[in-house]
């Protein structure tokens, strides 16, 4: 009995459903059944996922995020670092739609740019850590050997630490070490930018998150790599002598994609919140620059008696980080082959 | 099985080496010059090389950082950390962070038990009501309160429910013990991460379970619903929520920091944040060991906890 | 204000009586006494007097010498000395001590052992921490005129962990079992005044034991404590707290408490106010930050606890002399270009509380020193045309626009400060590349950047003539800086005329004349431009009405006057 992906045949839920399946089939007759159209396992998803309501609503704040992020200096009212010192600490008016923080600055702006921030943080470190984390996930078990070895004890070796805390610590370490580069840089490149000291806080943080975060992915890839790579189609490749790197990009990544876009998805989140730790010890995004979680961390000190400081910041990243666990779940459920009774 | 935990044990020792190696190296070059500070302080201000030198070799900073490396190691293993320059008083480094990391273990071990009290039998809800408004209200709330950051989450805790609804006595600076209730608090504040992780495996899992024939069967006998997961799906879904146990533990190790620094509680987390904010490289070195160490300890016990439950996978060397 | 027993005795009396209607005998008060951090030394870390300089309690627990009052009058029935006489011009004096006064543990305490303190404190293992090395010490500072002491300090061999004999030099002088003599190097008539901020007297054999180099400061004082004065310690847990009880020896009036319990508190703010709410907590002991005072003042139920104190210190950005700064016309127009009004209102803006005052505003009028010459020296006026005309007149011509500018902060709660200088330094100056740094410079001999500016919170120059004359000497440079030499970045840029002024302000001996130097000498500082003072924070601490004036703590060694809860005024 085939299972129609748009029944309600939960068995567990819907008990009554065994009690007479009968009732689904199609009465017996000569015809030959229609043939039923091609379903891909992307088309699959799709349709799954665009069912899950929360993952779609995940989805819409994601998009309007992304657009946020893009336009932010044209769209908010005030500049980022915009100081009017008649305005200090108001609550939310007509003018200042978030109210002021403590020397006057707009905090609608800032929240907008803390969202820029929160989608570079999330998008480019993701995009690292998947590019590491594929790369050393496919080669190693590809390459097998020595260089196998030494990606499985590195990547064990970073598993078994506590990511943010090594994170922490890179940090930490690393922000002198970076600032005392920045002179010589300047003056061999000349580019303004290593005078912008945002810049090396950036650099900072997506250096030290990226270095940590890509190990999970890292053994998710590995794992999937040495299930498939017994596979026939795998040793069929590999008998007519197709390279690592074309096994790696052709056959091997889109089978795994799909789990790793969820790890991603969900990822991103906990990316997020790792700034705003960061900046809870000194170390992630300093001021002027804006950042969802450097936001919350000054407006914590105050936060009784402007609540408004801390709410505005931590709803918009809860918002943020709670659409992208939902388009997290959404596409693991839609992605999974096993559960396909809907 | 003995042979396994040997060779992982051996497997662990290069591991944390390796990542106490890195942060320790790093530190070197970011870390200031402790003993050029001191050594000005005590000469009003004028450079001299002799003091220079002998408080370089006191405080155990001569040498090239490999050679300091290599000398930590030595000194780690006999139990000798160091003393901490940048605390007052100089305090013996190994009896600083023994006295705090029994504090950290306990808040830690109160809250994973709160995380698995409460996670596991709320992912067992949820997916058993997949897709419907219990499922929904269930991630979303757990998800919301672990999205709040939570040296957020802390506070307005501590506020909400000590002077405005008056739930709990006191704010209980410091610590008074595992079953306390001024511990209750931190500890259901450090949960709240894991506590999320927890529920979202077991929700997976549980409906991987019930996706298998195993499950129809025993449908098809006629069991109930509670029925059917108290004997068939809890036992078989908890296999992947314990390999989640290494990343709940890790949440916990880095959650200490923030609630050890909002309700005052003297800890390993504490220690370790004021040691790398005051470059206190002794401190910082033994920390990344120590909890390197433990995070490999807990992953050991995970894996051999799996071994166990689930006779199907063979834990051998 | 005088403590003299007839006055207070009916005073506290009345207050417990009042204070206590209808509750249990135990007076018993809760006090947070600093900022939970492992860092944070003094009687947390450990009790003994020489590991660092915040003293909360102290003088609770050890009786000095000669015990003083706010402004540094003697209180005799607090001294450990009943009578003390001078010579003709003040180079000797002589204390008598109490015959019958006795340590907690009923051993008595007799002139020895208050010349072996003395020993101790200039001994070689404590002196860093205590201050007799340390450039800013305090106790070089206030007894480097002592016969003997400072050429004892210089001349001990260098060996900071190992065990030194304590120091016996001549000017201290045991006479007979009660009586101890005390000669300087030149005439010392304010000797008492600063005696009253001195350290108590303790008993040696503790103070031994502290020096051997195997002590684990967490085993000390924790349970060993031997008091001499109105209280002693119960117990102790080092880092996190201890409790007093009364001092059954103690030779002075008996406290009405029955107990204090001394805490370190956590750093959130919003964890002190709601167990202060609570009634946790009786007292914050220590001055709040700006934000906890905001809050404070914004909380109807908390509002009436809060006290303020004048504080004797200034908020001021330090320059170093790292280009374009080390231009004495671009100093001027940075100085220029601070409106310091604005910044003011800034910091003080959005609240009802005024948190910081306006710059010129120092110590309060009952301390004996030169208001009147001081009152006249005047920071640079806000004129931004006149800076920009200034910043141009500099060696560096237009460039200076393009050059970065890096303004360091080591704490973030001064961020606003710093943003709004940066600000009007940019529109002000049209300065193109002000950027505010956040990083901790740890080492400041070598920080990872260029430090043009740095936030500082300070003991103005004209607090305490004879320390800041002092300090002054060392920090002034002798000769133009140069390239690759080793300067710590708050360094000063080298002026000539500066340091024989400040010798010779030292050596006057009469105290007009050391007035009107001083005033010239922060006229030439001032104008040269060296620190731009914009504000006076005062300090705010919470009483909650549970607390009587029997209460007498110290701010920080660096103050040395003792705090009572009867002289602060309301918060305004």
């Amino acid at each position: 009995m085939k299972l129609d992906p748009a029944s309600t045949h939960d068995p567990v839920a819907n008990p009554a459903n065994l009690a007479n399946p009968a009732s689904e089939d199609p009465p017996i007759t000569n015809e030959l059944p229609v043939p039923t159209p091609p379903h891909s396992l992307w088309g699959d998803a799709r349709r799954t996922f665009f069912r899950n309501r929360m993952g779609v609503f995940g989805l819409v704040v994601a998009v309007l995020v992304l657009l946020i992020a893009i336009t932010a200096p044209w769209i908010a009212p005030y500049g980022y670092a915009e100081q009017d010192w008649n305005a200090i600490r108001q609550g939310p008016s007509a003018a200042h739609w978030m109210g002021t923080d403590a020397v006057g600055r707009d905090l609608f702006s800032r929240v907008l740019m803390g969202i820029r921030t929160a989608v570079l943080m999330g998008f480019v470190v993701s995009l690292a850590t998947v590019v590491i984390g594929v790369l050393a996930g496919s080669l190693g078990p590809l390459l097998g050997g020595r260089v196998d070895a030494l990606v499985v004890w590195i990547m064990d070796g970073l598993l078994n630490f506590p990511a943010f805390w090594l994170a922490a610590f890179v940090a930490v370490i690393t922000k002198p070490a970076v600032a005392t580069l920045a002179q010589p840089m300047y003056e061999a490149t000349g580019w303004a930018m290593f005078e912008n000291t945002l810049v090396f806080d950036y650099l900072v943080v997506f250096l030290c998150l990226s270095l940590v975060w890509w190990a999970p992915l890292g053994r998710l890839v590995r794992g999937q790599v040495l299930t498939l790579r017994e596979q026939e189609f795998i040793l069929a490749q590999r008998a007519i002598g197709a390279s690592p790197w074309w096994i790696t990009t052709r056959h091997l990544a889109p089978n795994v994609l799909g789990q790793v876009i969820v790890q991603v998805s969900t990822g991103i989140g906990t990316l997020m919140l790792a700034e705003s730790a960061l900046s809870f010890l000194g170390i992630g995004i300093q001021p002027p620059g804006a950042s969802l979680g450097n936001l919350i961390y000054t407006g914590m000190t105050s936060w009784r008696a402007e609540p408004h400081l801390v709410l505005m910041p931590g709803l918009t990243l809860s918002v943020i980080i709670l659409a992208f666990v939902f388009i997290g779940d959404a596409l693991s459920d839609a992605l999974n082959p096993r559960v396909r009774d809907r | 099985m003995f042979r396994y935990i040997v060779r992982r044990l051996v497997l662990m020792v290069p591991m944390v080496l390796f990542i106490t190696a890195f942060v320790f190296l790093l530190g070197q070059y970011g870390a200031p010059d402790l003993a050029l500070e001191r050594t000005l302080r005590l000469n009003n201000n004028v450079f001299d090389q002799e003091i220079y030198e002998n408080l370089k070799l006191n405080m155990g900073l001569d040498g090239s950082p490999i050679e300091r490396f290599v000398r930590f190691v030595g000194n780690a293993v006999q139990g000798d950390f160091g003393v901490s320059y940048s605390l007052p008083g100089n305090p013996d480094v190994g009896r600083l962070i023994l006295g705090a990391l029994p504090i950290s273990l306990q808040l830690g071990l109160a809250a994973l038990v709160i995380a698995l009290a409460v996670g596991i039998p709320a992912g067992v809800l949820a997916a058993v009501y997949r897709n419907r408004p219990l499922d929904y209200a269930i991630v979303t709330l757990s998800t919301v309160l672990s999205s709040i950051p939570p040296f957020v989450l802390g506070p307005v805790a501590l506020v909400l429910l000590v002077s405005t609804f008056q739930v709990l006595p006191s704010t209980g600076f410091g610590w008074h013990g595992l079953f306390s209730t001024e511990t209750l608090l931190p500890a259901s504040v450090l949960a709240a991460g894991p506590l999320l992780v927890v529920l979202r495996f077991t929700r997976s899992s549980v409906i991987d379970v019930l996706s298998q024939d195993y499950i129809r069967a025993a449908r098809a006998k006629g069991l109930s619903t509670a029925a059917l997961v108290r004997r068939h799906v809890v036992r078989n879904a908890m296999t992947p929520v314990l390999s989640a146990l290494g990343v709940v533990a890790g949440f916990l190790l880095s959650g200490t920091i923030f609630i050890e620094t909002v309700f005052g509680i003297r800890g390993f987390g504490h220690v370790t944040v004021t040691a790398f904010q005051s470059g206190d490289v002794n401190t910082v070195a033994a920390a990344t060991l120590v909890s390197g160490l433990i995070a490999a300890i807990v992953n050991l016990l995970t894996d051999l906890l799996y071994g166990v439950l689930d006779p199907r996978v063979k834990v051998s060397a | 204000m005088s403590h003299s027993l007839p006055r207070t005795l009916p005073a506290l009396l009345l207050g417990a009586v009042l204070s206590f209607p209808a509750q249990a005998a135990e007076q018993e008060l809760t006090v947070a006494a600093t900022f939970f951090s492992w860092q944070d030394g003094g009687d947390m870390a450990a009790l003994d007097p020489a590991r660092r300089g915040t003293w909360s309690f102290h003088s609770q627990l050890w009786a000095p010498l000669v015990a003083g009052d706010t402004a540094g009058n003697p209180v005799p029935e607090k001294s450990l000395a009943e009578s003390w006489e001078t010579n003709e011009d003040f180079t000797r004096w002589t204390f008598r001590l109490r015959p019958e006064a006795k340590f907690s543990d009923g051993s008595p305490i007799d002139a020895e052992d208050v010349a072996l303190n003395w020993g101790y404190m200039a001994m070689m293992t404590n002196a860093e921490s205590f201050g007799f090395r340390d450039n800013f010490g305090t106790a070089r500072r206030m007894f480097g005129d002592i016969k003997g002491l400072k050429a004892f300090t210089e001349t001990v061999d260098y060996d900071p962990f190992g065990t030194g004999e304590p120091g016996d030099f001549e000017g201290i002088e045991v006479i007979d079992e009660h009586t101890l003599a005390i000669s300087f190097t030149r005439p010392a008539e304010n000797f008492l005044s600063r005696l009253t901020a001195a350290f108590g007297v303790f008993k040696p054999e503790d103070l031994y034991a502290a020096s051997d180099a195997d002590y684990d400061i967490a085993d000390f004082w924790t349970s060993t404590a031997v008091s001499s004065g109105p209280f002693m310690i119960e117990e102790a847990l080092a880092g996190e707290r201890y409790t007093m009880v009364p001092n059954p020896e103690y030779f002075g009036p008996k406290p009405t408490l029955e107990r204090i319990n001394v805490l370190a508190v956590s750093e959130d703010p919003n964890t002190i106010l709601t167990a202060f709410a609570n009634g946790e907590l009786d007292m914050v002991a220590f001055p709040l930050t700006e934000d906890l005072a905001r809050q404070a003042h914004g909380d109807p139920a908390l509002r009436d606890t809060m006290r303020q104190q004048p504080m004797w210190q200034v908020k001021q950005f330090w320059i170093t002399p790292n280009p374009p700064m080390d231009d004495e016309n671009v100093r001027r127009a940075f100085s220029m270009a601070l409106n310091r009004e604005a910044i003011v209102a800034v910091l003080n803006g959005g609240s009802e509380l005024k948190l910081m005052a306006g710059v010129n505003m120092h110590r309060s009028p009952d301390v004996p020193h030169c208001e009147a010459e001081t009152a006249a020296v005047e920071a640079m006026p806000y004129d931004p045309e006149a800076a920009r005309a200034e910043l141009m007149k500099s060696s560096y011509g237009e460039s200076v626009l393009d050059m970065p500018i890096n303004i360091s902060v080591n704490n973030n709660a001064e961020l606003p400060a710093i943003e709004v200088y940066a600000a009007m330094l940019q529109q002000n100056l049209g300065l193109r590349k002000v950027n505010v740094r956040t990083e901790k410079v740890e080492d400041r001999n070598n920080p990872p950047f260029p430090v043009h500016l740095h936030m500082n919170t300070q003991q103005p120059w004209y607090a305490d003539l004879t320390d800041t004359l002092q300090n002054m000497i060392f920090i002034i440079p002798d000769e133009p800086w140069a390239e690759g030499m080793n300067h710590a970045f708050t360094n000063v840029p080298y002026i000539p005329e500066l340091k024989p002024m400040i010798v010779e302000a030292m050596n006057a001996s009469d105290a007009d004349e050391r007035c009107r130097l001083v005033a010239e000498i922060g006229q030439v500082w001032n104008d040269k431009v060296f620190s731009i003072d914009y504000g006076v924070p005062k300090s705010f601490y919470l009483v909650s009405d549970r607390v009587q004036g029997d209460l007498q703590f110290y701010r920080n060694a660096g103050q040395g006057k003792p705090l009572n809860i009867e002289n602060w005024s309301m918060a305004d």
